[in-house]
């Protein structure tokens, strides 16, 4: 630089206009041009669709209804497990205070095998029978 | 086109019907002085024209949120300088140019703009300032160029007064050894 830039370049008054320029006409063409690409931006844009409330009521009402069903169904499935449990055993207490022969629980098993197959009255009967002829119960006695 | 009060823009802006005619308004009003402020950061006419555009599509968008508590042109002034200091980490990121080069590069580039009119010294002022980092370069050139308050200033760039008045005199100091360097 020259020896008179030596002194600071803030006392050169000239300097503090910027040298730059514009093109012809920028300014005056700039606002239409800046419309257009609004314009354009505009309509390229895709427009996200809202949810209207009742969309949003019926989702929330979905998700409650899957949420209570998640948080429900483990506890059923235990009260259920519990609930058998405490059937088996309150049979076998049953089974154990009524003091039956081994003949009587012979029979209730084989009550309990054929109930799950045929017709329950029949082989209540049949098994009846049985015992009562196991007895050597009379033949009158049986058929009344 | 008779110029439109801050006011009377911000409150046709509210008013159905009239958003377009207002927005038209305020581009007219401010189109010069954000023009020139981005400039001066970006150097290049046709960066600084897509900055300008970019900066009133963010105005139009966000006007409608405008808290009319702060001053529409330091507002707009805030909008121009965070656009054009991103446009630059954008540009020097997609170039993928060391931080060196691309500061050389500008300064060079004015040599050749068919938009520089400045003689010698404006010139050799004009590279001094490219070789500052961006944010003291906005700083400097708010001061120097367009005569701002520092408290303007400060509300612009949301810095103190105190970091501000530093910053433009490490800016000073630094131009100075350069100008006196050549």
């Amino acid at each position: 630089m020259h020896k008179e830039n030596k002194k600071s370049f803030l006392e050169d008054e000239s300097l503090t206009h910027h040298p730059f320029r514009v093109p012809e006409g920028y300014f005056d063409n700039f606002a239409g041009r800046l419309q257009q690409r609004i314009r354009e931006e505009e309509e390229a844009r895709v427009p996200v669709r809202r949810l209207r409330s009742p969309d949003r009521f019926r989702i929330a009402m979905a998700a409650a209804v899957i949420l209570i069903a998640l948080v429900t169904y483990p506890v059923i499935r235990i009260l259920n497990v519990h609930d058998s449990r405490v059937n088996d055993y309150s049979d076998l207490v049953l089974l154990e205070n009524m003091d039956l022969s081994d003949e009587d629980l012979y029979l209730l098993e084989m009550m309990a095998d054929e109930t799950s197959a045929g017709n329950e009255e029949d082989i209540y009967l049949d098994q009846a029978m049985k015992h009562l002829a196991l007895h050597e119960v009379e033949l009158d006695l049986i058929s009344e | 086109m008779a110029e439109w009060e801050d006011r009377e823009i911000l409150e046709a802006i509210r008013t159905p019907g009239k958003a377009e005619t207002a927005f038209n308004h305020l581009v007219k009003k401010y189109q010069e002085r954000l023009y020139w402020h981005i400039r001066k950061i970006v150097i290049d006419h046709e960066d600084a024209d897509d900055v300008l555009q970019n900066t009133f599509i963010k105005i139009w968008r966000s006007l409608p949120e405008f808290r009319s508590d702060s001053k529409l042109f330091t507002w707009l002034y805030r909008i121009a300088t965070n656009e054009a200091l991103s446009f630059l980490k954008q540009k020097k990121k997609r170039n993928l140019t060391p931080i060196d080069d691309l500061e050389q590069m500008p300064g060079e580039q004015l040599e050749s703009d068919p938009y520089f009119d400045g003689d010698e010294i404006q010139l050799k002022l004009q590279q001094a300032i490219l070789k500052l980092p961006d944010k003291q370069r906005v700083v400097f050139n708010m001061k120097y160029f367009d005569h701002l308050k520092y408290e303007e200033m400060a509300v612009i760039l949301k810095t103190s007064v105190g970091a501000l008045k530093a910053s433009y005199h490490h800016a000073v100091r630094k131009i100075q050894a350069m100008l006196e360097d050549d």
